[in-house]
């Protein structure tokens, strides 16, 4: 009989609350909202990158109505599970921070100018940027979905540079930020709807002990 | 013999296992409650697939030994009962885990 492997029980543990597709509603619309924010030349949009730190919040209001009654609920604190995951997610990120690094000096040394490299590299960088944070929890909490979506965003982005050579780099940005913002969207309501239908909610005796 | 003259790769340590940790399903609580700190009843009936009565009852024989408490706590404004593993749950958890490596880990095919 092997050691019992508690690295792969928590972070198993970890992901049944990770299937409800909350946190892809959240983000989706936050970017597809990002995007139509630029598109429109909003005055809100200084203040977007201010809205990740509402997500969070959202989010365990979420949990609190939606998961916890339906799966329990559970506090993870800071065990040694996260230990495997965490080096895998930071060599993630640290590739990613190398071809962001490696792309940027491309650009600078190509000299191919401002308008080129903008609407051509800066959607890639873009995509880069949006596929790290996937990528890094894909790999913390063994959520498989979140390569996928790492995957997507990259893909969208090189995408990007085929789209009206006459757009400028926002538009082409703000395009992306639609585009990747509302397929997260779709995909993590679709998620929701199962969730709920897998899940119905408990009895509040079901939380307690049976005694 | 006396404890710890056996022979390498002897079962006797089996023996002496503790029985309360060694039950499949104790074992199962257990080993979700160390990867926590702290999880309400439907997790761990979720996590494990134990019906509630039976979870109940392996709960009971733990709490009686002192390897995990239930508490009811507010987690944010929301009233929960909470399970944990105690200290000493903890140490017998990983004694357990110590022992059974111990003597199975490095056993021939």
């Amino acid at each position: 009989m092997p050691d019992l492997d508690l690295k792969t029980i928590r972070r198993r543990a970890m992901r049944s609350l990770l299937e409800d597709g909350i946190l892809e509603i959240l983000f989706g619309a936050y970017l597809l909202a990002w995007g139509v924010a630029l598109d429109a030349g909003s005055r809100a949009l200084p203040y977007f990158p201010f809205g990740l730190v509402v997500i969070p919040g959202l989010l365990r209001a979420a949990q609190k109505r939606f998961v916890y009654p339906r799966v329990g609920y559970a506090d993870f604190g800071e065990g040694d599970g996260r230990r495997g995951g965490g080096r895998s997610a930071r060599i993630a990120a640290m590739l990613i921070g190398v071809s962001i690094a490696a792309l940027a000096v491309w650009i600078w040394r190509a000299g191919i100018g401002f308008e080129a490299w903008s609407t051509r590299m800066l959607p890639v960088l873009v995509g880069l940027l949006l596929a790290f944070g996937p990528v890094v929890f894909a790999f913390k909490y063994g959520v498989a979905r979140w390569h996928a979506l790492g995957a997507l965003f990259v893909a969208i982005a090189f995408a990007m540079r085929y789209m009206n050579p006459r757009w400028s780099y926002l538009d082409v940005i703000a395009a992306q930020l639609m585009v990747s913002g509302g397929m997260l969207l779709v995909a993590g309501l679709a998620l929701f709807v199962l969730f709920l239908r897998r899940y119905p909610v408990q009895t509040a005796e079901a939380h307690d002990d049976a005694r | 013999m006396t404890p710890g003259d056996e022979p390498k790769g002897s079962a006797r340590p089996i023996a002496g296992l503790d029985r309360i940790v060694h039950e499949p399903a104790r074992l199962m609580i257990l080993a979700v409650l160390s990867v926590v700190e702290s999880a309400d009843f439907l997790f761990i009936v979720r996590q494990t697939g134990l019906t509630r009565g039976n979870l109940s009852a392996h709960m009971s024989k733990l709490e009686a030994a002192g390897y995990v408490e239930i508490r009811k706590e507010f987690v944010e404004k929301i009233p929960r009962t909470l399970l944990r593993l105690t200290p000493k749950g903890r140490e017998a958890f990983d004694e357990y885990r110590r022992k059974i490596t111990a003597a199975l880990g490095k056993a021939p095919a």
